[in-house]
């Protein structure tokens, strides 16, 4: 059996295309040796060490060299020079591409086949995909996704452009498909690559390809463009570039104060999360979870495609539908009606088809793997689109299978159960027939919960145990305390009653007191303030009866801005904000972070943010935008009640430097001084809290932050979400040993555990002082005080 | 001229030095007509030539061929084997130490050149080394005074020619038309080469 040397550039990629080659063989296989890249791991091909693999593989039968490019032939060439003359005569060196090339060779050496007829069959290893490409081919015809074939281009243009991104989430799915629609029609051949990072190439007509550049805010976008229409399509990207590729992120904060009124994303509404806190009982309605694909008969390739064909069809009917309804969020279908025509899905799935699969094994397979691809992005938002990819899967799957996509509504009320809550899903609830939503996976930040909390319908995410239970089945579960009985009785259904009677009537007093001070029974009265994250959320706090706002998130007010708030606006901002509350807010400096960047000044791609420069470590790069915002403070404080809270802070020294940062603006202004409070929410400031003794005025414990560094668990990932549950016993040993070391001082807590009313005594006998809590909970919690 | 092991490395440190001297020009021709990396990798291949200690090597052909395979092995790109061929074929055709003048020098320096004729598959007018490395062995044969000068000179006017030439070999030629108007980087530190043998070896 002959030997086979791998020569690339890159150990990496030769040690994979070995290992997949290898997949190819099952028991014995030819003997593989590898020669790549240069022993500092940088890019490269080195002849003494392709002469040492020559002899390492070498056989009488002789040795097949299968390269990548470029210098990896000379290096070869002379390589084998350096090798004994026996061997030598030996050495064939294979034109074939490396990857197909090996593959074939292995299978076919693997036969016993001589090193001459090895060589012929990797040659012969690029005719399949030459051929499925060559527009021929049946396939092709049937399926209508034909590209455009490449003419002559005489009078071909090369040009490259770029471009920074201002759009905070980059180019995720809604700007790459406006993208790929304007250019759709030019005849000019474009590719994508990040400039920041290197990443790339991506062809301009795959959807999942140019979001998987991963271009962030503040990174640049660079295309490289031939063809005749190339001027065209650069003036259209930088047409594109010019509108922030359709996206809307002109600053609001200024123009929206100019006319009266808030245009600033309104989080909390009026009416408290009642609805959405209901406990819910009966029969089940399972949507869309794993299709019964064991059904499907599958026919022969042509016809596969031709169902495949329709099925795709279909979808997109469906999907331009439910948009020409007009309620949804338009731009996530439409990317989803793009991703449906995406390049890579469409030969993905009809290259399994051509190889034999069957089209539900094709779609299967092809979607799943794209959203799994997906979800290693270290974008939130982009892993978010895997859930995109695996509604479509599922779309297509029904397609196939002859039901009708509609049919998945119930058509009476019914708890639906389903694999994980999608955008589309979402956007059709009805609340008259949708009882509430069980999903099997998931976490709880995605698009549909979001879309469903927001329809008032109870949500329980992430619940495995629903994934057995059967249609018309009857269940319950409760979205507060995140039961679920997958077989309920009388005497449970009786009791969620009462529970949900207790959470009307406890809304209903809460409200009823919602202005009166919030005093335990044993006399000690606790400040209930409110989170807030515009002018609107201040309003709607202030009706809650909230004493204060205890922490103001500045960024997200700001978030849109291209271009630093000046200090007049942010002045204006948080006198506007103090009157709407009539109380005193405390003003969190900026707090930019890789989930909620500020456009002004984006985040360096960092690989990981949450352990990166954010809060007051990247002020300290940016301390003139620190400054006017303490400006801003300061000059607000002359007619509101105002304090300073600086957040991230790690070691006293950060907190000293942002002290003699605001003492040297209030010199300059001359105002009085306001009090000035540091943020507990990384876990060495709450273990060194004693040393803040004397530097600050009050102090707050930030539990999202404290929660996520403390237990390692990012809440929004559902596979870790117990581990990050706010009230574990080391986050509350934080807090004790906080309130410990800084018995006189002010203790507020901010974070999501404060709005549990479940844990409101817990902390107020830890001794804390305030709760900073989401608007819309203000008068709940002011009643769980008054329980104490 | 004596040649030894100790004469080789002052002139392949000398180069070694220059290179490093123009790490940033190579790099920038070949960003713009190749791959970015040639500064890079000579940079690489000849700081480690420069740390071979002559006293090690019993002749100055072996201390030569151990400059090659160490170029070869360190360089990455295709100037390894290119860099690597010359010096081996030259290396092996050198004389015994002892003194050398312009004819023993002629023959070493034409295998050289012809190792890189036939390693790389060029010839002249390709846009590559080969356009400053011919001329200069030529100039290096044709002197009646000062052959190292003549060469350095050569080789020197050889790498300024390259720059109106469309590349036919290696990176560059993709370009086709576009790559006009950019000195070879090859040709330009082949001539860096030749110049320093112009000062340590005349």
């Amino acid at each position: 059996m002959i030997g086979i040397v791998v020569v690339s550039h890159s150990r990496p990629l030769a040690e994979a295309a070995v290992a997949l080659a290898e997949q190819m063989v099952a028991a014995e296989g030819p003997k593989m040796a590898i020669a790549a890249g240069m022993d500092d791991g940088s890019f490269g091909t080195d002849a003494a060490a392709i002469s040492l693999a020559l002899a390492s593989v070498d056989s009488p039968d002789g040795v097949l060299v299968l390269l990548d490019l470029g210098s990896a032939l000379l290096s070869t060439e002379l390589g084998i020079e350096f090798a004994d003359p026996g061997l030598a005569e030996r050495v064939l060196i294979s034109p074939a591409p490396l990857v197909e090339g090996l593959l074939s060779a292995v299978v076919s050496a693997a036969t016993g086949a001589s090193l001459a007829e090895v060589d012929i069959e990797a040659r012969r290893a690029l005719d399949a995909k030459i051929e499925h490409l060559s527009g021929n081919g049946e396939g092709r015809a049937a399926l209508q996704v034909a590209r455009p074939t490449p003419k002559p281009r005489a009078s071909s243009r090369r040009v490259v452009w770029r471009a920074t991104v201002r759009n905070p989430h980059g180019i995720h799915v809604r700007p790459a498909a406006m993208i790929i629609t304007s250019l759709r029609d030019l005849d000019a051949e474009v590719t994508f690559s990040n400039a920041t990072t290197g990443k790339g190439a991506a062809p301009a007509d795959s959807l999942s390809s140019i979001a998987g550049l991963e271009i962030g805010c503040g990174q640049i976008l660079e295309a490289r463009i031939s063809g005749p229409d190339a001027d065209a399509a650069r003036d259209v990207l930088a047409g594109l570039a010019a509108q922030n590729y359709g996206e809307d992120i002109k600053p609001r904060a200024s123009r929206s104060l100019a006319n009266g009124r808030t245009a600033m994303p309104r989080v909390f509404g009026e009416t408290p999360a009642a609805a959405e806190r209901r406990a819910v009982f009966g029969p089940v309605s399972r949507i869309g979870l794993s299709p019964p694909v064991g059904e499907y008969r599958p026919l022969t390739p042509k016809d596969e495609l031709a169902r495949f064909n329709e099925a795709v069809a279909e979808v997109d009917t469906f999907l331009t539908e439910i948009i020409s309804e007009g309620e949804a969020v338009p731009g996530i279908l439409e990317a989803q009606r793009l991703m449906l025509a995406d390049r890579e899905l469409q030969h993905g799935v009809v290259g399994r088809i051509t190889a034999g699969f069957s089209a539900v094994d094709a779609v299967d397979d092809q979607l799943t793997g794209m959203a799994r691809s997906f979800d290693k992005f270290s974008d939130s938002y982009l892993r978010e689109r895997a859930q995109d990819l695996r509604s479509l899967r599922r779309m297509l799957l029904i397609a196939l299978l002859g039901r009708r996509l509609e049919q998945e509504t119930p058509d009476e009320p019914r708890v639906w159960v389903l694999e994980e809550l999608d955008a589309a899903t979402a956007m059709r609830l009805d609340p008259r027939l949708c009882l509430g939503v069980v999903t099997v996976a998931g976490g709880s930040s995605g698009h549909g919960m979001l879309a469903a909390q927001a329809r008032g319908i109870p949500v329980l995410a992430g619940c495995a145990q629903v994934a057995d239970v059967i249609d018309a089945q009857i269940v319950a579960f409760d979205p507060v305390t995140r039961e679920f009985w997958p077989n309920p009785d009388e005497k449970l259904r009786a009791e969620l009653e009462r529970r949900n009677a207790a959470r009307t009537a406890d809304a209903e007093r809460a409200r009823l007191r919602a202005h009166e001070p919030a005093i335990t029974r044993s006399g000690k009265t606790i400040k209930v303030e409110a989170n807030i994250s515009s002018i609107d959320e201040a309003q709607a706090a202030a009706r809650q009866g909230a004493d204060g706002c205890g922490v103001l998130r500045t960024e997200n007010i700001f978030a849109k801005d291209l271009t630093p708030p000046d200090v007049e606006i942010q002045t204006e901002v948080f006198v506007r904000i103090g009157q709407a509350l009539d109380g005193p807010i405390t003003i969190r400096t900026w707090d930019p972070a890789g989930d909620k960047p500020l456009a002004f000044m984006p985040n360096q791609p960092e690989d990981n943010p949450a352990l990166g420069e954010r809060g007051i470590r990247m002020m300290r790069r940016a301390p003139q935008i620190f400054r006017d915002q303490i400006k801003a403070a300061l000059l607000a404080a002359q007619q509101t009640e105002v304090q300073l809270l600086i957040p991230m802070v790690t070691d006293p020294a950060e907190f000293v430097w942002a002290k003699e940062q605001i003492e040297s603006v209030r010199a300059e202004l001359g105002t009085d001084p306001v009090p000035v409070g540091v943020m507990i929410e990384v876990p060495a400031a709450a273990l060194r809290a004693g040393e803040f003794a004397d530097l600050v005025d009050f102090v707050s414990i930030g539990t999202n932050d404290l929660s996520q560094y403390t237990q390692a668990a990012d809440r929004t990932n559902g596979a870790v979400r117990e581990l990050a549950r706010q009230d574990s016993p080391a986050v509350l040993e934080l807090l004790r040993l906080t309130r410990a070391a800084l018995p006189d001082l002010p203790l507020a807590v901010c974070g999501d555990l404060a709005s549990d009313p479940a844990v409101t005594a817990t902390l107020v006998g830890l001794g804390v002082d305030a709760l900073s809590v989401r608007p819309g909970m203000v008068a709940e919690i002011k009643e769980a005080v008054r329980a104490i | 001229m004596e040649l030894s092991p100790q004469i080789l490395a002052g002139w392949l440190r000398a180069f070694a030095a220059d290179i490093a001297e123009n790490e940033a020009l190579l790099t920038d021709l070949d960003r713009q007509i190749g791959d970015a990396d040639h500064g890079a990798n000579m940079v690489r291949g000849t700081t480690a030539v420069a740390q071979l200690d002559p006293a090690d090597f019993a002749d100055g052909r072996s201390y030569v061929k151990k400059a090659a395979m160490t170029l070869i092995s360190t360089v990455g790109g295709a100037s390894g084997p290119l860099y690597g061929t010359l010096l081996l074929r030259l290396g092996s055709a050198l004389p015994d130490d002892g003194p050398i003048d312009q004819a023993g020098w002629l023959p070493a320096l034409r295998a050289g050149v012809e190792g890189v004729v036939a390693r790389g598959k060029a010839g002249p007018g390709d846009k590559t080394m080969l356009d400053a490395l011919i001329p200069a062995v030529e100039a290096f044969e044709a002197a009646t005074d000062q052959p190292w000068q003549a060469a350095a000179e050569a080789a020197a006017a050889g790498r300024d020619a390259t720059v109106p030439m469309i590349a036919h070999k290696g990176r560059a030629s993709y370009l086709g038309e576009r790559s006009a108007g950019v000195a070879d980087p090859g040709a330009t530190s082949s001539a860096l080469l030749i110049e320093a043998a112009a000062r340590t070896l005349a």
